[in-house]
């Protein structure tokens, strides 16, 4: 059972249960935040990268967090950005264009040991690679973190109506790419 | 966490097809990996505070690097540093073949009178003129504000002379006049209906109570002036802190 956020902020700012609060802070979101950044970067090690330098960050800014909005929320933010940033760091260093990165995703999904074609869920993964960075994100996180767009809003600092219109665009690309595949 | 059915709802409105795409997890993930996960990010913070910490340079320096440096740098430098000679060997060589000695004359004796006269010159310097002829403009600027600076002033010692302490033109008694009178007869003169009125609209009860000593006020007359609240601020105010002790 986890603990409540506010008790978790709370022992996180005494020094003596700070780093037991920071390790229950981890066990509550580590899934939830790994499944996010690994469905934007797929690889594995990608993914565990980015998750150790959220948490890293988080570690640095947690001090200065205000409650006045989710640690949730925040959090979310923090992978969200650090997953874009990635992928945006991947991008300039091999100096290659944005098609041929998707296709590089795509090749890792391909690369996967239980990568099988034919089935519908991987069919899936393949289109939702095809997105833009920032769609996959608002993709992700309806389709299988399923926040609310309120929520969303503030993870992505996008209004409401700008996230549906990009949800809305992003299942019809998957629904063609799947059609087509 | 938004009702699942309402995005589900929300998803076939969009794409029927995606909707029923099956959504299991196709990814794997290394075992223990999330159990081992939290101690392997304190692990990271531990060793970059402890980096941080110790504020050790990470990276290595050549033996004796420090020792030499100011020398290494000395001789790079006069190793760019050109003699004027070898800056014109490498511009025109022609001109250093060229004797530098002057070719032009000199009256005799000239240089050693110039040692004379010059001394006398520095030590009695002419006095450097400085014009006091302002500018036109600023000088009709001046005269402007000096007149409106006097008109000010006087307008101020008149309105003060004149004013009584709120500010107003005292208009029916002048100040020397009202500084001579006498109050008591002024008083008697007056109106009795005209001070009731005056003392019915000016509230004197707290002043009375905060300034005035008991033994100049008639107790009973204050008892029936002042009001409940007055005599209470009043009895608080000036209680005696033994009274309440010896009471008790």
């Amino acid at each position: 059972m986890h603990l409540d956020d506010k008790e978790l902020l709370h022992q996180f700012k005494q020094p003596e249960t700070k780093e037991k609060a920071f390790t229950s802070i981890i066990k509550k979101y580590q899934e939830k935040l790994y499944w996010h950044v690994r469905r934007m970067v797929v690889d594995h090690d990608d993914a565990n990268d980015v998750l150790q330098n959220v948490f890293i960050k988080v570690w640095k800014g947690l001090e200065n967090f205000r409650e006045d909005s989710q640690l949730y929320t925040w959090l979310y933010r923090i992978a969200t950005n650090e997953s874009l940033t990635f992928l945006d760091q991947q991008k300039r260093r091999s100096s290659v264009s944005m098609d041929e990165v998707e296709s590089g995703l795509s090749n890792k999904i391909k690369a996967d040991e239980g990568f099988d074609a034919q089935k519908l869920e991987w069919k899936l993964q393949l289109a939702i690679q095809q997105l833009p960075d920032k769609q996959r994100a608002v993709f992700t996180l309806r389709y299988y973190d399923e926040m609310p767009y309120e929520e969303m809003s503030r993870v992505l600092e996008t209004s409401e109506g700008a996230l549906k219109a990009s949800y809305h665009h992003a299942v019809k690309k998957i629904e063609d790419f799947i059609r087509n595949h | 966490m938004e009702n699942k059915e309402t995005i589900l709802q929300e998803l076939k409105q969009i794409s029927e097809v995606v909707a029923n795409a099956p959504k299991g997890n196709v990814y794997t993930v290394p075992s223990a990996y999330f159990e081992n996960f939290p101690s392997s990010i304190l692990a990271r913070i531990h060793s970059e505070i402890a980096d941080f910490g110790s504020k050790t340079a990470p990276f290595g320096v050549p033996t004796g690097y420090f020792e030499g440096l100011a020398n290494n740098i000395l001789s790079k430098i006069k190793q760019h540093e050109q003699t004027v000679e070898e800056e014109l060997n490498e511009l025109a060589p022609l001109l250093n073949t060229i004797s530098k000695k002057p070719v032009y004359a000199v009256p005799e004796g000239y240089f050693e009178s110039l040692e004379i006269t010059i001394p006398l010159k520095v030590a009695n310097p002419p006095a450097k003129v400085l014009s006091f002829g302002m500018p036109k403009r600023i000088l009709q600027y001046a005269v402007a504000a000096c007149t409106v600076g006097i008109l000010m002033v006087g307008a101020y010692f008149y309105m003060g002379r004149n004013s009584d302490s709120t500010g107003e033109l005292a208009s029916t008694i002048p100040y020397d006049s009202a500084m001579k009178m006498d109050v008591t007869k002024e008083l008697a003169k007056m109106d009795d209906q005209a001070i009731d009125q005056y003392l019915s609209e000016t509230p004197i009860t707290g002043y009375i109570i905060n300034n005035i000593s008991a033994e100049e006020v008639d107790d009973q007359q204050m008892i029936n002036t002042a009001s409940e609240e007055d005599i209470n601020e009043y009895l608080n105010e000036t209680a005696n802190p033994s009274e309440g002790k010896s009471g008790s």
